[in-house]
């Protein structure tokens, strides 16, 4: 039951009817109300920045691990929980993570005979909220005492829910006391059906946060490019499928970002190419210590009238391609985040 | 059922401005546009829940694998993550997308991908009937990496057994409105590969792993 005095965000959305919606109908609270409580839900359930994606590399005893990220985050995250996988076969690892906003937590991964499965958790108390594209490295060390590496098979990272919104510029929140039965109609920030209106564009903005696919190595364990040829340079294809908004549209853009490297005198280029045919090339600076390079690409959208969403029966998949372009060096792929839509 | 959108799609041309206070708020296509859109976007408010593969050669692989019981596979633990409802209760339901091979020799390589509560914990499933939505099932013969075809292509956890689950929501910490801390209510689930090999010498790989919530199906 929503609050009476405040934006809450229920759990589940009650879809608001549309028989409140015919020609010369009254304004009624039954249809504003449920309206007002989608919003806040769609403004306040959070949801995956980091969709889980494989590492399987290990850290030694005494080593340290910076993963990069480009992130799209909802301002409306106060907190992110954090999961990490790890495993090892023998010896015991104490694994320490920091994560963006400087908190940390440590573990202690042991090997026993009936148990190498080892997921935690970590919850980030966000230390500065924005809803601006960010660059986020979280690190992970394993302690110098350690008796053996620690290998990281996953990780991933989904912005928590909120209970409640503010009604401000930044929570967005929809004041649900001014929707009800009897309640004066007006227009105000976050309140009434005028407040209500002008936030449809907000919600829209903040749903589509999630990122589609986020790929982070340690700097030693880029992936590498070093011939004049373009070589695929994953050992898998990542699936992408953006949300259909637009009637009749087939395909989306999606924001790409890579995080690259080159050796010294070395320039190049990264490919990526869609099975559906779109594909974007990434310059790759010559001596470039490590940077993010930015991109957009085009892929498939759901199509709601099949059973699994995809269009046309495809997995649409993304090859990742590199290639030396100058020098004799090689050029580094440290990370790749694909956002949501672009528009 | 695919879409509660009146229209299937977002209806454009709502802005900031509308219902601005000398505008009529009664005006039904403004009502209609809103409540399309806002049901539009609880359609498409899906996530990406895993997206994973490996560097060139590398795979995951059952170091023990059985004939007998289904294994989880080195590395490929179980997901968890905030699963979402539908408004009928239902969970969203998951798609996945999977591929693997066998590691050699003659061998039948069942996986099955399963969607559960994490307050019920891990456990291997027994079967894949019509009546455990939660489960998905392929097999593969092929020592060479290729798709594996899942039935259903679609899963996902029943209201009911939502419902049914002590514990099933977990309780996160977040700011509450007057910036004091409250506790925001997540449905917390848990998405496994698990696989079985007939010849327990042929090892059952997985190179990648995809898997998103649908409104649809």
């Amino acid at each position: 039951v929503p609050s009476p005095i405040r934006p809450t965000v229920p759990e589940r959305a009650t879809l608001p009817e549309r028989t409140g919606v015919e020609s010369a109908a009254p304004v009624r609270g039954a249809l504003w109300l449920p309206l007002g409580g989608l919003a806040n839900h769609l403004l306040g359930r959070g949801g995956a920045l980091i969709p889980a994606y494989g590492l399987n590399k290990a850290v030694a005893p005494g080593g340290t691990a910076t993963y990069r990220f480009t992130i799209w985050p909802r301002y409306q995250a106060t907190h992110r929980v954090w999961l990490l996988a790890f495993r090892l076969t023998t010896g015991y690892g104490s694994m320490t993570f920091t994560d963006p906003s400087s908190g940390a937590s440590s573990w202690t991964v042991a090997f026993s005979a009936s148990q190498h499965l080892r997921i935690y958790e970590h919850i980030e108390t966000i230390s500065s909220r924005t809803s601006a594209e960010t660059a986020i490295a979280p690190t992970l060390a394993n302690a110098v005492t350690a008796s053996a590496s620690v290998t990281v098979a996953w990780i991933a990272c989904y912005e928590i829910a909120r209970p409640e919104l503010a009604v401000d510029a930044d929570d967005l929140g929809i004041d649900l006391s001014t929707l009800d039965s009897g309640t004066p109609v007006y227009d105000d920030a976050g309140k009434s059906a005028g407040g209500l209106a002008a936030r449809l564009t907000d919600c829209r903005d903040v749903a589509r946060r999630n990122s589609q696919y986020q790929f982070a190595r340690n700097a030693t364990d880029a992936l590498e490019a070093s011939t004049g040829s373009f070589v695929e340079l994953l050992g898998h294809r990542p699936v992408f499928l953006e949300q259909f908004w637009y009637r009749s549209e087939t395909t989306a853009s999606v924001l790409v970002r890579l995080y690259v490297s080159a050796d010294s005198a070395t320039a190049g280029e990264i490919r990526l190419t869609m099975d559906s045919g779109a594909t974007t090339t990434i310059t790759v600076p010559s001596a470039s210590a490590g940077e993010w390079r930015t991109g957009t690409l085009a892929c498939d959208v759901e199509d709601l009238s099949a059973a699994d969403g995809r269009r046309s029966t495809r997995w649409d998949r993304c090859t990742v391609e590199g290639r030396v372009t100058a020098g004799a060096g090689k050029v580094y792929l440290h990370s790749i985040s694909i956002g949501r839509r672009a528009s | 059922m695919a879409s509660h959108s009146e229209h299937g799609a977002f209806v454009r041309g709502l802005g900031a401005t509308l219902l601005d206070a000398d505008d009529p708020c009664d005006a039904s296509a403004t009502r209609d546009a809103a409540v399309n859109n806002l049901r539009h976007l609880h359609d498409e408010a899906g996530q990406i829940i895993v997206n994973l593969g490996l560097g060139a050669g590398e795979r995951y692989e059952q170091s023990d694998p059985s004939a007998t019981v289904y294994r989880l596979l080195d590395g490929l633990y179980p997901f968890r993550f905030p699963l979402r409802r539908k408004p009928n209760g239902d969970s969203y339901t998951i798609v996945p997308y999977l591929r693997g091979s066998i590691s050699t020799g003659v061998a039948t390589v069942t996986y099955i991908v399963q969607l559960s509560l994490a307050a019920d914990g891990i456990h291997a499933p027994v079967i894949v009937t019509s009546s455990t939505p939660s489960l998905a099932s392929g097999t593969t013969t092929s020592t060479s990496d290729g798709a594996i075809a899942l039935s259903p292509t679609g899963i996902y956890l029943p209201s009911a057994a939502i419902d049914a689950s002590p514990g099933a929501y977990r309780r996160f910490d977040s700011l509450r409105a007057d910036g004091s801390m409250g506790g925001a209510e997540v449905l917390w689930a848990l998405l496994t590969v698990w696989a079985i090999s007939t010849q327990t010498g042929s090892k059952p790989r997985v190179s990648q792993f995809y898997a998103r919530e649908y409104i649809g199906a």
